[in-house]
C-alpha cells in the first residue's frame, strides 16, 4: 500500500514537472494577431464581442471577417478559403486554445469590467502570429491573482 | 518499500500505476481537445453564456398557465412561471415544469412514420407520409363521417384550422371529438340545469373564509391548480379568524385533504349526503342562519329527504360533522364549495355537483367566489356518449380515417370501451402525438406535432385571456405543428377554405394575433405595437368581468336517496397525485422519481388499503395484493394508509387503474365514471421493495412540524445547547429562507424544480428503492393524532432542504474541506474537493446531503436540458443544496453591473419562484427591511431540531391550529 501511494505521489510529480509547453494548436485559417491585433491595432473586443458583456469572450462569427475580407486581402489564399467558407454557408472550426474544466465557472465580464487586460491571461497576443495557452490555467495561478488584487477567493466564486 | 520486493509494490506494477496517472493528467478536461464553431453571422441579442428569456404557455393541462422559458445557447434549459399572467401568477406546478422532459424525451416520436405491416416501424419522409394520408382522406372524401379526428379541446387556432380542414372535406361537425376523459362534466352539467350555464365556473379563492372540497384536488390538479393553491394560500398563515380554513370532504385524505383543518371522512361516494345535509341544514333553518336569498325557502322540498340525520347516515359521518360545517359555512362568509373531483366523480356526482352549487348559491358565494361567466367556452369536450359512439362506429367499419390529436383512448379509457379492438377496424389511423402512446402505437402513420416550446399557437383558459404559445427554440427532430401538417393536407388536398392566408401556419397565426391586437388597441390604436407587447408579455389578458346569474325558476325535482350500495366487495376510491395528473407520465422521469407527498412511494402503482382492511387481509405495505373488479384484475404493492377511511381502497390514476374500471358513463352528465367501482382483493404472497423516500415507515411528528394557534402564537424556543465554535459573521450578506408551513400545500412543484435547476440526477427504481434518491430538497410528510371524528390521522408536509447552518455539523468534519461555510453564510459543498468519505452526511440532523453511489445518467437528449451554470456532479461526490448559488450570483452579476446592491426579491431560488402558494421567501437575513428577515422574527417562526443549536438559515413558520 505504501508503494502505491508512493506511485501515485511520483505520478503526481511527473505531472507537474512534465507541464506541457505552451501548446499551440494548428488552425483552419492561418490567422495571424499579430497582423489584425498589432499591426493594424483593431481592438481585442472588436472580434471577440462578448468578453465585457458575458462569461465568454466568444470567436468572431465569419460575417466579421466578411465583412473587410470581401475587400481587403481578397488575393490572398487563407482570405479566400474564409470567403469561400462564409458563402457557402460553411461554419469555420477553429480549434480551442484556452479550456477550463467543467467545474469551473468563470466570468469574462468580471475580469475586464474589474480592469484585468487581456494579454494578463492570454500573453502578448498582439505580437504573435501563432496563439498559444501562455497561463497554466490552474487553481493556484488563479488564486495567486486573486490574492494580488484583493479579489474574492470563495470556492464559491469559481464553483457551483 | 521493505526492499525484498515481495511485500511491498513490484517495480512493474508501480510502473503500471505511473503510467496509468500519467495518461489520467494528459486526460483532465483541460488538456482535452475541443473545436470552437464560428457563427456564421452574430445572432442578434445573444451573448454566448447568459440566458434568453421567452414567454409562451405551458400546455400539460387545460389550466394554461403562462411560462417562462430560460433558454442557453438555443436550448430551453429550465421552465418557470409568468409573473405577470393572470392563471398561474408567475409559479408553475411540478407537471410544468417536467415539461421540459416531455420536449427532451428520449422516446419522442423524431419524424414522421409509417407503422404496422411487415418492416414494423419505418422512418419515412414528410412527403410520402402526407401523400399517403392525403390519399387516403382524398378517398373518403365527402362520405360524412369517414374522415373523423380524435383530438385533446383546443381552443386557439389549432383548434380552428381542424374545423375548418373537416368542414373543407365534406365532414359534418360532429367528425371531431374533443376528448377529455377527466372532464369536469358533472359541474358543467350542473350549472347548466341550475343556472342554465353550460360551463365551469371559475373561483376566486382569496376571496373566500372557509374552503370546503368535496374530492376535489385543487391543490393538486383540479381544474385551475397553481391559480386555485395561490388563491388558497392568500388567506393562510395568519392566526385567527381571519385565516381562511379548508374542509376536506371524503373517504382518503390526500394532498389537498392533507391542508384541510377538518376532515369529513365519508365512506366511498357519500360526499353527495353531506353536500345535500348542509344544504338541508341551511335551508330548513333559514329563520336562524342570516341573509340567505329568498329562494332558499323554495329549496327545502328537494332537500327534504336529506335531514342532517339522514344525510350523515346516507354518507356515513357523526351528523355533528354536518351540522358543524352548516355552522361554519353560515357564520363565515364568503365561502367557496368545490368538487366533484376525481375520488368523488361516480353515479351520482351530479346530484353533488347540484348540491355544491345550490349551497354556493343560498350563502351567497356564486358572483363572489364562484364566478360564471369566466368560461370560454371555446371547445367544450364531447360528452361520454360521443366518445362513445365514435369507438362504435369505428368498430362497424364506419371510420375510414381517424386523426389523433393528443388523444390517446386506448391508454385512458378502460379497455371495456373497446378502443384497442376498434382501432383494428379503421384502415387508417394517423397520430399526430409527440410521444409513443398507446393508441399512437396502433397507428399506421405518426405525424409528430412539435413540442408547445418549439410551436406557435395559443389557448384560451379564461374569457378574455388567450395565452400565446411561442417557440422558445427550433424543434429538436423532424417534427411539424400538427396544425401545420393539415395545412400542408390542406395544401396536397387543394382545399382552398385554408388557403388565406397562406399555408403556413404562422401566417394564420399572425394573423389571428392581429385580430386579437386590434381588438386590443381599439379605433386609432397601433395594432403592431399592441401584438408585439402582447407576443413580448406572454398573451392577451383582458379582465373579464363574470355574469350575473340567477337559480332557474323552474321548480326542480327533489334530490332522493339512492340504494345502499350492496355490491361484493370495496369500493375503489381514484384520486389524482400532483405528479401524475392525468395518469400519463412514463416520458417524464422526474415525475416519476419524485415521490407521491402522501405515501412518499416513486416510481411503482400501488393501492391503498386502510389499516383494519389491511389486518383483515393480513397484508403489509409492501405486499403485492391482486385487486379484482368485473372489469379485470391487477396486481399492485399495497400501502397501508393510515388516513383512509375503512372500508374502501384507494388506487392512484394511471393504467392499472383504467383496467379496473368498467366502461362505465354517466347519462346525466356525460362524464366517464371513475368512481364507484367495487372490488375484491387477495393476496398473492409476493412482496416487493416499494420505492419509499422516508426510511421510517411512518413517521410521525416528534416536534418538526410545529402548531401554534390564537392562544399560544407562538413557538417556545427550545434550550439550545453549547457550542464548540464561534459563530461566523455575514459581513455583507447572510442568504436565508423562510417556510411557511402553513401555506405550503406538499405539491411538489418546488421539488421538480430544483431537479431542474440543479441538474439532480433521476436514479430509478431500483436505486431509489435503496433510498438513493438524490433529491436536495424533499417533501417530508408527518402524521399528526387524528382529529376529532377523523377516522384517521392527519399530515403535515415539511419541505426539507440544507438549512446552511451557521454552526453546521457537517463542516468541522470534512478532512478535506470541501464543505465550509462562506461569508454570506452559504454552507458551501465545493464537488471538485469532496472525496466521498461521506463524514458530513453522517453528521448532518437534517439529512439532507446526498451521495453519487454511481454516475449519474441522462440518456440523451436529456442531457441537453442539463444547466450550463451548475456542475454535474459525479459518482463518489457528495452534493447538496447551496440555495442556488448560481441564481445568487446571477443577480449580483447584474447588480454589478448597474453599480447598485442587490435588492430584496432579486435573488429567488427555484423552489421559491416555483411554489403556487409562495410558501417560501428568500432574502438576505442582513438587511433588516428584507421580507424573510421580517418573516425571521415572526413569532411563528422556529427552526427544525432548534435545540442542536446550528443556527439554521432556515425559518419555518409553525402551522396554525384553531383554539
Amino acid at each position: 500500500m505504501r508503494g502505491l501511494l508512493a506511485a501515485v505521489a511520483a505520478a503526481g510529480w511527473v505531472a507537474a514537472c512534465g507541464a506541457p509547453p505552451p501548446r499551440a494548436p494548428a488552425q483552419p485559417i492561418p490567422f495571424s494577431h499579430r497582423l489584425h491585433a498589432g499591426q493594424y491595432r483593431m481592438g481585442c473586443t472588436l472580434c471577440h464581442a462578448y468578453a465585457a458583456r458575458g462569461p465568454v469572450a466568444g470567436i468572431p462569427p465569419t460575417y466579421r471577417c466578411y465583412g473587410c475580407h470581401k475587400f481587403v486581402g481578397t488575393d490572398k489564399p487563407a482570405v479566400q478559403k474564409v470567403d469561400a467558407a462564409f458563402l457557402a454557408g460553411q461554419p469555420l472550426v477553429w480549434n480551442r486554445v484556452y479550456r477550463l474544466p467543467d467545474h469551473v465557472f468563470f466570468t469574462h465580464e468580471r475580469h475586464v469590467a474589474a480592469g484585468v487586460s487581456c494579454q494578463t491571461c492570454h500573453g502578448p497576443v498582439e505580437t504573435v502570429d501563432v496563439v498559444a495557452q501562455v497561463a497554466p490555467l490552474t487553481m493556484g495561478w488563479c488564486i495567486d491573482c486573486h490574492r494580488q488584487r484583493n479579489a474574492p477567493t470563495d470556492c464559491l466564486t469559481c464553483h457551483k | 518499500m521493505d526492499g525484498d520486493g515481495t511485500t511491498g509494490l513490484q517495480r512493474r506494477t508501480f510502473l503500471k500505476v505511473l503510467g496509468a496517472c500519467g495518461v489520467e493528467a494528459g486526460c483532465s478536461p483541460a488538456h482535452a481537445p475541443a473545436k470552437l464553431y464560428a457563427a456564421l453571422t452574430p445572432e442578434p441579442n445573444v451573448v454566448p453564456g447568459t440566458p434568453i428569456f421567452y414567454r409562451t404557455v405551458c400546455r400539460e393541462c387545460a389550466a394554461g398557465c403562462g411560462v417562462t422559458a430560460r433558454t442557453r445557447e438555443g436550448r430551453v434549459v429550465k421552465l418557470e412561471g409568468n409573473p405577470e399572467d393572470p392563471i398561474g401568477g408567475g409559479a408553475l406546478c411540478a407537471r410544468g415544469q417536467a415539461s421540459l422532459q416531455r420536449l427532451y424525451a428520449p422516446d419522442r416520436i423524431r419524424g414522421p412514420m409509417r407503422q404496422g405491416g411487415a418492416g414494423g416501424s419505418v422512418a419515412v419522409s414528410w412527403e410520402e407520409a402526407l401523400s399517403r394520408v392525403g390519399a387516403a382522406i382524398a378517398g373518403a372524401r365527402g362520405r360524412a363521417g369517414a374522415v373523423r379526428l380524435l383530438t385533446r379541446p383546443e381552443t386557439g387556432l389549432t383548434g380552428r384550422i381542424q374545423r375548418q380542414f373537416l368542414a373543407a372535406i365534406g365532414m359534418p361537425e360532429s367528425g371531431r371529438v374533443a376528448f377529455e376523459p377527466l372532464d369536469l362534466a358533472p359541474l358543467r352539467a350542473a350549472g347548466r340545469k341550475l343556472f342554465g350555464r353550460d360551463e365551469l365556473p371559475a373561483f376566486d379563492l382569496a376571496a373566500a373564509r372557509t374552503v370546503v372540497a368535496f374530492g376535489a384536488e385543487f391543490l393538486e390538479g383540479w381544474l385551475s391548480p397553481v391559480e386555485l393553491a395561490r388563491g388558497f394560500a392568500a388567506g393562510r398563515g395568519k392566526v385567527g379568524p381571519s385565516r381562511t380554513r379548508l374542509t376536506w370532504v371524503g373517504p382518503r385524505l390526500g394532498g389537498t385533504g392533507a391542508s384541510a383543518d377538518a376532515w369529513v371522512a365519508t365512506r366511498a361516494g357519500g360526499e353527495a349526503a353531506v353536500a345535500l345535509g348542509v344544504l338541508h341544514w341551511l335551508v330548513y333553518r333559514s329563520h336562524r342562519v342570516d341573509g340567505l336569498p329568498p329562494e332558499a325557502a323554495a329549496l327545502r322540498p328537494i332537500v327534504a329527504a336529506y335531514d342532517p340525520a339522514s344525510a350523515a347516515a346516507a354518507a356515513g359521518v357523526p351528523v355533528a360533522a354536518i351540522e358543524a360545517l352548516g355552522r361554519e359555512l353560515a357564520e363565515r362568509r364568503p365561502s367557496a364549495l368545490l368538487g366533484p373531483g376525481l375520488p368523488s366523480s361516480g353515479p351520482d356526482a351530479v346530484e353533488l355537483a347540484e348540491a355544491i352549487l345550490l349551497v354556493n348559491f343560498v350563502l351567497g358565494n356564486v358572483g363572489r367566489t364562484v364566478l360564471y361567466g369566466l368560461d370560454p367556452r371555446l371547445d367544450i369536450p364531447a360528452r361520454a356518449e360521443e366518445v362513445e359512439a365514435l369507438v362504435a362506429d369505428m368498430a362497424a367499419g364506419k371510420v375510414e380515417v381517424l386523426l389523433l390529436h393528443h388523444a390517446d383512448p386506448v391508454g385512458a379509457l378502460p379497455p371495456g370501451f373497446g378502443a384497442r379492438e376498434a382501432f383494428a377496424k379503421v384502415p387508417l389511423v394517423v397520430s399526430f402525438s409527440d410521444l409513443p402512446d398507446p393508441s399512437t402505437r396502433l397507428a399506421q402513420f405518426v405525424l409528430p406535432d412539435d413540442h408547445p416550446l418549439e410551436a406557435f399557437g395559443d389557448v384560451s383558459p379564461r374569457a378574455g385571456v388567450v395565452q400565446i404559445d411561442q417557440p422558445a427554440m427550433r424543434p429538436l427532430w423532424d417534427s411539424r405543428a400538427a396544425a401545420q401538417s393539415l395545412l400542408d393536407l390542406a395544401k396536397l388536398l387543394g382545399l382552398s377554405a385554408l388557403r388565406a392566408p397562406s399555408y403556413a401556419l404562422y401566417d394564420h397565426f399572425l394573423a389571428a394575433m392581429k385580430v386579437l391586437a386590434a381588438d386590443e388597441a381599439g379605433k386609432g390604436g397601433d395594432v403592431e405595437a399592441a401584438r408585439r407587447a402582447a407576443m413580448e408579455r406572454g398573451g392577451f389578458w383582458k379582465r373579464a368581468a363574470p355574469a350575473e346569474v340567477t337559480l332557474e325558476t323552474r321548480p326542480l325535482a327533489p334530490f332522493r336517496m339512492g340504494p345502499p350500495p350492496a355490491e361484493e366487495g370495496v369500493p375503489i376510491v381514484p384520486f389524482s397525485t400532483p405528479l401524475r395528473g392525468g395518469g400519463a407520465v412514463d416520458a417524464m422521469p422526474w415525475l416519476r422519481e419524485v415521490p407521491d407527498p402522501t405515501t412518499s412511494i416513486s416510481w411503482v402503482p400501488w393501492v391503498e388499503l386502510p389499516r383494519a382492511l389491511a389486518e383483515r387481509l393480513g397484508a403489509s405495505t409492501g405486499e403485492v395484493v391482486e385487486v379484482r373488479t368485473g372489469a379485470g384484475a391487477v396486481e399492485l404493492a399495497a400501502y397501508v394508509a393510515p388516513a383512509l377511511r375503512d372500508g374502501c381502497v384507494a388506487v392512484p390514476i394511471g393504467n392499472e387503474l383504467s383496467r379496473l374500471l368498467p366502461a362505465a358513463v354517466d347519462g346525466a352528465s356525460g362524464a366517464f365514471l371513475w368512481a364507484g367501482a367495487r372490488a375484491t382483493l387477495r393476496k398473492t404472497g409476493r412482496t416487493i421493495v416499494l420505492p419509499r423516500m422516508s426510511v421510517v415507515a411512518e413517521p410521525t411528528q416528534e416536534g418538526v412540524v410545529r402548531w401554534v394557534s390564537a392562544a399560544a402564537p407562538a413557538v417556545p424556543s427550545p434550550e439550545a445547547s453549547e457550542q464548540m465554535y464561534p459563530r461566523p459573521e455575514h459581513p455583507k450578506h447572510r442568504w436565508a429562507m423562510a417556510i411557511d408551513l402553513d401555506r405550503c400545500t406538499g405539491c411538489q412543484a418546488c421539488v421538480v424544480a430544483c431537479y431542474a435547476e440543479n441538474n439532480v440526477a433521476v436514479v430509478g427504481p431500483e436505486l431509489a428503492a435503496q433510498g438513493r434518491t438524490m433529491a436536495w430538497l424533499r417533501i417530508e410528510r408527518y402524521f399528526e393524532p387524528a382529529r376529532e371524528g377523523a377516522p384517521g390521522p392527519g399530515m403535515d408536509f415539511l419541505p426539507m432542504l440544507c438549512q446552511q447552518c451557521a454552526s453546521a455539523p457537517c463542516e468541522p468534519v470534512c478532512p478535506v474541506y470541501a464543505t465550509y461555510h462562506t461569508a454570506e453564510g452559504l454552507n458551501a459543498q465545493v464537488y471538485n474537493r469532496c472525496v466521498g468519505t461521506r463524514y458530513c452526511s453522517n453528521n448532518c440532523p437534517y439529512k439532507v446531503r446526498e451521495f453519487n453511489y454511481v454516475d449519474p445518467v441522462f440518456p440523451s437528449p436529456l442531457n441537453l436540458q442539463l444547466n450550463p451554470d451548475v456542475t454535474v456532479r459525479s459518482k463518489g461526490v457528495m452534493e447538496k443544496c447551496t440555495f442556488c448559488v448560481q441564481r445568487i450570483r446571477f443577480a449580483e452579476n447584474a447588480a454589478r453591473d448597474a453599480g447598485r446592491p442587490v435588492g430584496d426579491g432579486e435573488v429567488v431560488t427555484a423552489c421559491a419562484q416555483a411554489c403556487p402558494s409562495r410558501a417560501i421567501v428568500f432574502g438576505d437575513a442582513d438587511d433588516p427591511t428584507s421580507r424573510v428577515s421580517a418573516l425571521r422574527r415572526d413569532s411563528r417562526g422556529y427552526s427544525v431540531l432548534g435545540e442542536l443549536n446550528t443556527a439554521p438559515a432556515i425559518t419555518y413558520l409553525a402551522k396554525v391550529r384553531e383554539g
